[in-house]
């Protein structure tokens, strides 16, 4: 293991060889664990599959135990896409459901697009205050003509979770999705959803569903209609690094009755709950992971018996970054509001009166997912060490990234193989070709930088600085020019 | 080099080995696992092509065609039929009558049926997509003698193979099998609580006596599943037992499902339980619940007691009571537009929004059914 000589004293390079060494084993465990949460993830999808076929979900259709649902769609400055993205979300199949589009203080055109397309008229509703909000509510509006499920609520700013917030005390159904307003659902998106609460209906409290990268997918009147992988690799690395993570990840943590993580993009959670639990809270980045760790809390601190479900298909489609400084706000957003949710809840961590999330999920999230950038650059520095003071020679360091690359490399194509066989999206040889070489690329700079964001996420938690949502750059699903919304 | 990181170096080397493998073969599943299910698709798609005219005239041709494409899938090899047969099971599930009749007996004279009773005994862990797609089968076909060993295949290890046997368990209909069924919703080999809810609701009238028993059941999934169900199919004669489960029911969640139950049962015996219900002493989402239950009953002796509701701090209790006011007819209405010019914020503030929502859907309706909303809407303005 050590190089010539000398450049160092021995104790140093002692020091050195052995981080190096406990560096690998970090990198071994952590991959590991992807693997085992993929193995988890494989056996329910094989499980799903073979009973999917005989569930007949169209039967759920006229099912008594189908709950209805009130779809939340925070939307700020969206008038490129609102009335595409609220007329697709119209059009999903389910018995019964509303639609409460919450118009966030938007400076442009976003609530009169809506006017015209729907002719609103205000109605004086009535709101509960059954979850505060900073924003005050405007005014309601509903269609004049047509019997479109669509509530218009009017507020001024107050961001995101706000809007989330007041569109919990506008929903009127007990079951409430909260889902971005740039984001496409399949048709049978809110069906599949749902499924989990009518199979389960006294212990289900919230179901996650998966997201998927549009980018270079066809889309057609909000719909999409064409799967295919982007054409540009830093999405392309995206497709691959969502299906390992969040396809086959957050599978496998279901599994475990350990979900600590829906998105704020796709999730349907149990109205009365969210609102017994304070709704989201507006003072963390990661809302969407808060509410779940804190319905696991009180949960399991009033003893009772429930499950928090995710569901592999169908998926919502988002548009992920296409340049290098979206994506990094992106991160630096998501890391800083896990450390966020991971330091307000650390009486968690540990804790087994919390059970699998006390003692698993949430010790696991701590040290695989929170340290995780701060250990691969340790590594990475400490293995440029090694070297330049002797302490390692080239062939050790050759290894030492090709087994923390190389099994990197083998989880992706295991993630890349259970999609082909259980989902097969990707249907172009093209397309499969994109997905080899961006897995592969993925190892080469992008993880890095990641890495380095997400540790300026870290510190951007430790420093407490004003929250920012920034600005997601989009290019749009039909074309065109590229539009600015919240992220 | 010291012999230590020499072995360390040759461990990793090994792992490194591994990994090619692994990610070669990988690879090769990857592409293997596409080849192959494009070919089935396509030799799929070839034989439907093949047989989809037949299928049509089986459908829709007239007597003599009928018989003739009847002839012919009759006589398709066990490969072509194996192609065929998802569409055949599918089209049972859209005719009924003669020509089901007939396609039904196409199954027994290809042996198909038997094949599936056959097939739903086979043991093994290995075998449970043949138990289940048997079940199903005979499921589809509503085969009545199957029903048994139906209901021994809900024990099933398998859960593809439970649904499969619960799902095929409604398609069949036979009453005696709602026992097993609610029996699906506890123990450790559970079944979906919506599919054995939609096989309980197939099999009609005749499971009414069960889900009686069942509200008393000691599982609460079980009693609200019942009480669902009761609520749904008209169950009149089940008022009683419903009453009994809104008033002393362990569970709140249950009990919210009575009121809705009573509300949908819509009978005069439901009128009581529900008011008393509402009382100040109850969790706030059931007295809610009870409130929106007036209201689908259509109980005009409500009125007064929805009109007082309009006042109550919980906002949902409030909220619900005006919706059933306006449900209610003119006798609601009436108590509504009192709320309105009453000069109580609160209850003013409830009127005038479902007064207002009712307006706007009028509306839309053609416009003979607008002039209602239209003096409705005068009056909330006065």
């Amino acid at each position: 293991m050590n190089g010539p000589p000398g450049a160092l004293a021995a104790p140093a390079q002692s020091v050195i060889q052995v981080a190096n060494v406990a560096f690998l084993l970090y990198f071994l465990l952590i991959n590991t664990s992807y693997l085992v949460l993929i193995v988890l993830a494989t056996a329910e999808f094989t499980a799903h599959l073979r009973s999917a076929p005989f569930a007949a979900r169209e039967e759920r259709y006229a099912n008594p135990l189908t709950s209805a649902v009130s779809v939340i769609m925070p939307a700020y400055n969206e008038e490129a896409t609102i009335v595409e993205a609220v007329s697709a979300m119209t059009a999903l199949r389910y018995p019964q459901f509303e639609i409460v589009v919450v118009d966030d203080g938007c400076t442009d055109g976003t609530f009169e697009r809506l006017r015209e397309a729907y002719h609103l008229v205000p109605v004086p509703r009535v709101i509960p205050d059954d979850v505060r909000v900073r924003g005050r509510v405007i005014s309601v509006h509903v269609p004049r003509h047509s019997a479109a499920p669509v509530v218009v609520v009017r507020k001024e700013n107050g961001g995101k979770t706000d809007s989330l917030n007041a569109g919990l005390n506008i929903a009127r159904n007990p079951l409430v999705c909260m889902v971005d307003a740039d984001c496409l659902l399949d048709p049978d998106a809110l069906m599949a959803v749902s499924s989990p609460f009518a199979q389960d209906p006294l212990r289900v409290v919230a179901t996650g569903g998966v997201i998927r990268v549009a980018n270079g997918c066809k889309v057609v009147a909000g719909r999409v209609t064409d799967v295919r992988m982007p054409r540009r690799l830093l999405p392309g690395i995206q497709v691959v690094e969502y299906l390992r993570a969040f396809l086959l990840g957050r599978t496998g943590w279901s599994r475990l009755a350990s979900l600590v993580i829906i998105s704020g993009a796709f999730g349907l959670f149990r109205r009365d709950l969210v609102v017994e639990a304070g709704g989201l809270d507006p003072a963390t980045m990661g809302e969407d992971a808060e509410l779940v760790v804190r319905l696991h809390r009180r949960m399991r601190e009033r003893r009772r018996d429930y499950r928090i479900v995710f569901v592999a298909e169908p998926v919502s489609w988002t548009e992920v970054p296409a340049q290098i400084r979206v994506l990094a706000r992106q991160r630096r957003r998501w890391h800083r509001g896990l450390t966020e949710v991971l330091w307000l809840h650390r009486r968690l961590v540990g804790n087994p009166a919390y059970g699998r999330v006390g003692l698993l999920a949430l010790p696991y999230f701590v040290i695989f997912e929170l340290l995780a950038p701060i250990v691969e650059l340790a590594g990475i520095a400490f293995l440029v060490l090694g070297l330049t003071a002797g302490a390692v020679n080239l062939g050790f360091a050759w290894l030492f990234l090709l087994v923390a690359y190389g099994y990197g490399l083998m989880l992706t194509m295991i993630a890349l193989t259970v999609e082909e066989m259980a989902f097969h999206r990707y249907r172009r040889w093209s397309d499969l070709g994109i997905a080899l070489v961006a897995s592969l690329a993925e190892n080469f700079g992008y993880r890095q930088l990641t890495a380095v964001w997400r540790l300026q996420g870290i510190w951007a938690a430790i420093r407490r600085r004003g929250h920012d949502w920034g600005v997601m750059t989009r290019q749009g699903f039909t074309g065109g020019s590229g539009n600015e919304g919240r992220g | 080099m010291t012999a230590g990181t020499a072995s360390l170096s040759g461990v990793i080397t090994v792992v490194v080995l591994i990994l090619a493998g692994c990610i070669g073969l990988l690879g090769i599943l990857i592409v293997t696992s596409r080849v192959l299910r494009q070919w089935r698709e396509h030799r799929r798609a070839a034989l439907n092509a093949l047989t989809r005219t037949w299928l049509l005239e089986l459908a829709t041709g007239d007597d003599a065609r009928v018989a003739e494409a009847r002839r012919r899938v009759a006589a398709l090899d066990q490969r072509q039929w194996k192609a065929l047969e998802p569409t055949v099971v599918s089209l049972l599930a859209k005719v009924k009558g003669e020509l089901r009749s007939s396609l039904v007996s196409l199954f027994d004279e290809r042996g198909t049926t038997a094949h599936a009773r056959h097939g739903l005994a086979s043991g093994g862990r290995f075998r449970q997509v043949r138990r289940a797609r048997a079940a199903a089968l005979l499921g589809s076909l509503g085969n009545q003698d199957a029903w048994a060993p139906l209901c021994a295949a809900l024990e099933d290890r398998s859960l593809a193979v439970r649904i499969a046997a619960a799902r095929a368990l409604g398609q069949v209909g036979v009453a005696g099998a709602a026992r097993p069924l609610l029996g699906k919703l506890a123990g450790s080999r559970r079944v979906p609580s919506d599919i054995v809810a939609y096989a309980l609701i197939q099999l009609g009238p005749g499971a009414q006596g069960d889900l009686v028993h069942a509200v008393s059941h000691a599982e609460p999934l079980v009693r609200a599943v019942a009480v669902e169900i009761l609520g749904r199919t008209g169950a009149v004669s089940a008022v009683q037992a419903l009453v009994t489960v809104l008033r002393g029911d362990r569970s709140e969640e249950v009990r919210i499902r009575a009121a809705r139950a009573i509300g949908r049962l819509g009978t005069p015996a439901g009128v009581a339980p529900l008011l008393a219900i509402t009382d100040a002493g109850e969790p706030t989402a059931l007295r809610a619940a009870a409130a929106a239950a007036l209201g689908d009953l259509g109980a005009g002796a409500a009125t007064p007691r929805l009109e007082r509701l309009l006042h109550d701090p919980a906002y949902h209790v409030a909220h619900n009571a005006a919706s059933s006011l306006l449900r209610l007819g003119p006798a609601g209405e009436a108590g509504l537009t009192r709320a309105v010019t009453g000069g109580e914020i609160q209850a003013a503030a409830h009127a005038m929004e479902v007064l207002a929502i009712a307006s706007v859907e009028a509306a839309r309706r053609p416009r003979g059914r607008t002039r209602q909303a239209t003096r409705r809407s005068k009056e909330m303005h006065r």
